[in-house]
């Protein structure tokens, strides 16, 4: 597959993610539908406190969409404000992603 | 207290920002390595082919070749020689205040790397440089 990411919530305990494999780029709305998911995969007391994080990452989605998209390899860490051990990543290994 | 504390409004401020990062980095590696450090694709003016490359991590820059201005990461390198890498992520000290974190991570990008997550003080800032020191301490050998 030419087109590889995931974006994943860890610590605190938790440890989920969403992946993807294409043959061809990951679009926007692609994209949103895996935080949704993500989102979604999170208790409502958990998803509260990761939720500037994870709206951070939409922002930055949005943000690539409007300038042609990411191409890998990209990391990104957004930290949640007051637990230090606490993020959610986003990773672009390969290809391009929020097209 | 705060360095270039307008980084993430100023886009002046944050490429000096970035180059205050790269500077640092090499003369620190230079005082407690003994050798020559460099960024891939820094000007370079050193006359010694002797150095080490701090290679291209993850990158910064949408497609349309723009930055992405927003300090995550501020700063990433590799060294081949010690197969690891490093991503240094700046806050807003606006929002995070005084704040330092660090995690080891096996990325998918199939290298080790040290994740330092802060806000950017004279004393984080050296806490970050020695960090990086033990990260890539085998490179004294």
């Amino acid at each position: 597959m030419n087109h590889r990411g995931r974006i994943q919530s860890q610590g605190g305990g938790i440890e989920k993610s969403e992946n993807w494999a294409k043959n061809s780029s990951l679009t926007i709305c692609e994209g949103k539908i895996k935080l949704s998911g993500l989102k979604a995969d999170h208790p409502k007391k958990i998803l509260k406190e990761r939720i500037n994080a994870f709206a951070k990452l939409e922002g930055f989605m949005n943000n690539a969409n409007s300038q042609g998209g990411v191409s890998g390899p990209i990391s990104k860490s957004y930290p949640v404000l007051n637990h230090k051990n606490k993020r959610i990543d986003l990773e672009v290994q390969k290809g391009q992603a929020f097209v | 207290m705060f360095k270039y504390k307008d980084f993430l409004e100023n886009k002046g401020s944050y490429r000096w920002n970035k180059l205050f990062w790269k500077n640092s980095i090499c003369s620190h590696f230079k005082k407690v390595f003994d050798k020559e450090f460099i960024f891939e694709n820094s000007k370079s003016t050193t006359q010694n082919n002797n150095f080490i490359k701090i290679e291209n991590f993850v990158t910064d820059t949408y497609n349309n070749g723009k930055l992405f201005y927003d300090g995550n990461p501020i700063i990433s390198g590799k060294i081949l020689s010690a197969n690891k890498a490093f991503r240094i992520i700046q806050e807003d000290p606006n929002e995070f205040d005084i704040f330092y974190s660090k995690f080891e991570n096996e990325s998918i990008h199939e290298i080790k790397e040290l994740v330092i997550i802060l806000t950017l003080t004279k004393e984080n800032h050296k806490l970050a440089l020695n960090d990086l020191e033990e990260w890539f301490k085998e490179l004294k050998n």
